[in-house]
């Protein structure tokens, strides 16, 4: 199961691949304000290192790792610390998983059933972070707020999800900075209660582009069970080779 | 004559006689309303095996009971519906369902399920679905509804209106997922099958697996049980092994016929424990009687009476009250089941325990004939064997050592 954590990672990209291009003030309609956004993450490869903490009232676990991902497709993730897990990786083309466990040695093929769970210890689900742009085909949009923060405009994005969309969510918000930097997700049931919040912290420039360095989903009953991820390192390529997706890097990441 | 005396010899104390009467009547009555217990709480459990999508007879595609997936389902629909409806007996009826393993998600959880695809009308008085939707309006008129069970919707923290969204895999292997609205809730008698069980209509499963027209099972509700052999036979001639596989309710859930068919021996064992307990009073009472007339047995012995007769005549003492004791027995079991039978013995109290044995929360207990035979027939059987003890003992007086008697 540890495996799955490392696609916490995919949201994070995205977020930063959204806020990646410094947009001047906009008046854009809701929906191409999100495009835009979108838009600009779409065939971007890139390598980052990473470190995850999960945090629980009782406790709390870092783990640190590599991720290799190109487009909103395909991915690989390979923890490197601690120790204890270094070596497990998990495999992401197109919507299909594989983990690596090295204490067995064996690739394994994730049966569709275990990817649309949430993963256990974190508090990113698999379906928060495989959405790719199914937040523009699954949803109406509308701008129901503009803030004015500092010198920036951030508009909060109301995302309805469409009658038989398979979307679990009663609606969504995305707060969008002038910018493009995505601030934060919220997640509400159909009864219209905050689940979860997905805040983006520490934006700096990575990688030549403008991105939050550290993402923390926070569930909205208890702010002591967060999940954060925060990037060590992180680069853009053009292109990345199909040799990175392979079963055969899963078990030999060497890049 | 003999019968005469017997039944008086029996009231010369009347007292301890009605002890042991009393002993004899609440143990047969122990035994014919275990037996009726038991075979109500048997009948419920078929009763209630054949209502959970069972049926007594299904029709299934080869290796679908093995591995319910969705490869393994009946393409040929067409020759399974003329076989039904040519070869059933008179009063069966019959409906068709597609089943398969999906995830059910909500904003607070997902859960692996099955999904079953009905046809809502032809469900009633085919399973325990249509009597069971406790909200909402089931089925019937929504494209896209879904019936779920309160345990589970409990755990999505959901109710009646949300969405659901499903994801399964169609008929090309391929992840499907769509959103379903609540539109019923359902109780059932079990809790693990509301978690276990969510319902939509059967062409919207159909439509959203990509399958055509193709379904998992047929299930067929006959008069009788018992008919069940018989009508499997006849389909499987009919429909041939290689694409269809015919099984009854026994091969379906065997644990059921199992508890059944061990009944019998179970209420045998139950009515020797009691014998047992009440044969030591038994035997007491009529060594008792029998001491205590030893100068009187000497004397008929002395007039000519053979210890053969002497033997006879304990005998029947004891099989006057045998009989006295197991027709009031069967009376007073007769009264509290007819009256039990009507309220019923509800165990809601510990449905949490008798649940996970897969038992009713209200039994309804029904004597069979046989329950009684079974009863009045050990007890006075074993009765009269265990009497011939004292029987043999004062067999044994002689007019001499009467005498000497005190």
């Amino acid at each position: 199961m540890r495996a799955n954590t490392r696609h916490r990672v995919i949201p994070i990209l995205f977020l930063a691949a959204v806020s990646a291009s410094a947009g001047a003030e906009v008046m854009l309609p809701a929906v191409d304000l999100v495009r835009a956004a979108f838009e600009h993450y779409r065939g971007a490869a890139s390598f980052g290192s990473m470190r995850m903490t999960i945090h629980r009232p009782g406790w709390e676990r870092t783990q640190e790792m590599d991720a290799w991902t190109r487009g909103d497709k395909d991915a690989v993730v390979i923890i490197t610390a601690p120790v204890r897990d270094r070596g497990n990786g998990t495999l992401k083309r197109g919507d299909q998983m594989w983990t690596f466990n090295p204490r067995i040695n064996r690739v394994i093929k994730l049966p569709p059933s275990l990817m649309s769970q949430a993963w256990m210890g974190s508090d990113f689900s698999y379906h928060d972070l495989a959405r790719s742009d199914t937040i523009l085909v699954d949803y109406t949009h509308e701008i129901v707020e503009r803030i004015q923060d500092g010198g920036h405009t951030v508009y909060r994005v109301r995302l309805t999800p469409r009658p038989d969309a398979p979307v679990v969510w009663g609606t969504e918000e995305l707060l969008i900075r002038d910018d493009f930097v995505v601030l934060e997700e919220r997640y509400f049931d159909q009864d219209g209660r905050l689940v979860k919040t997905l805040v983006a912290t520490e934006i700096e420039m990575l990688g030549g582009r403008l991105l939050p360095r550290v993402s923390t989903m926070v569930q909205a009953d208890d702010p002591e069970r967060f999940t954060r991820v925060e990037y060590l390192a992180l680069e853009f390529r053009d292109a990345m080779p199909d040799r990175y997706f392979t079963e055969a890097f899963l078990r030999n990441p060497r890049d | 004559m003999n019968l005469t005396i017997a039944w008086r010899n029996l009231w010369r104390h009347p007292r301890r006689t009605l002890v042991i009467l009393l002993a004899v009547i609440v143990g047969v009555w122990a035994m014919v309303f275990y037996a009726a217990f038991i075979r109500g709480m048997m009948a419920d459990m078929l009763r209630q095996g054949i209502a959970n999508l069972t049926g007594h007879v299904q029709v299934q595609a080869p290796g679908f009971f093995e591995n319910p997936v969705i490869d393994a389902r009946i393409r040929d629909v067409a020759t399974v519906r003329d076989a039904l409806g040519s070869l059933l007996p008179e009063g069966a009826r019959w409906t068709s369902r597609l089943r398969t393993g999906a995830v059910v998600r909500s904003p607070h959880g997902a859960y692996g399920v099955t999904l079953v695809g009905v046809d809502p009308a032809a469900e009633h008085g085919m399973s325990f679905l249509a009597d069971s939707v406790t909200e909402g309006s089931g089925l019937a008129n929504a494209p896209h509804g879904l019936l779920v069970g309160r345990a589970l919707l409990v755990k999505l923290e959901a109710r009646t209106g949300h969405r659901l969204v499903i994801d399964a895999q169609d008929a090309s292997g391929q992840i499907v997922s769509r959103a379903f609205v609540i539109t019923g809730v359902y109780r059932a008698q079990l809790e693990t099958t509301e978690k276990q069980l969510i319902f939509c209509r059967r062409e919207t499963l159909q439509r959203m697996l990509g399958v055509g027209g193709d379904v998992s099972e047929f299930s067929i509700v006959l008069p009788a049980a018992e008919e069940s052999p018989a009508v499997a036979r006849t389909l499987r001639e009919r429909l041939p092994e290689s694409a269809f596989r015919v099984l009854t309710w026994r091969e379906m859930i065997p644990f059921v016929g199992a508890y059944l068919d061990s009944m019998t021996v179970y209420a045998l064992i139950w009515n020797v424990i009691v014998f047992v307990a009440m044969a030591f009073g038994l035997v007491n009472s009529v060594l008792m009687a029998v001491f205590e007339r030893v100068r009187e047995f000497g004397l008929v012995r002395a007039l000519g009476i053979t210890p053969f007769g002497i033997l006879g005549g304990v005998v029947l003492e004891t099989a006057c009250l045998l009989v006295v004791g197991a027709a009031g027995g069967s009376l007073l079991a007769a009264v509290t089941v007819e009256t039990l039978g009507r309220t019923g013995i509800d165990f809601s109290a510990f449905s949490a325990g008798t649940e996970y044995f897969g038992l009713a929360r209200i039994v309804y207990p029904e004597a069979a004939a046989s329950d009684y035979a079974l009863a009045a027939g050990t007890v006075f059987v074993l009765g009269l064997l265990v009497s011939l003890y004292p029987a043999v003992k004062a067999a044994r007086i002689t007019p001499v050592a009467a005498m000497a008697h005190v």
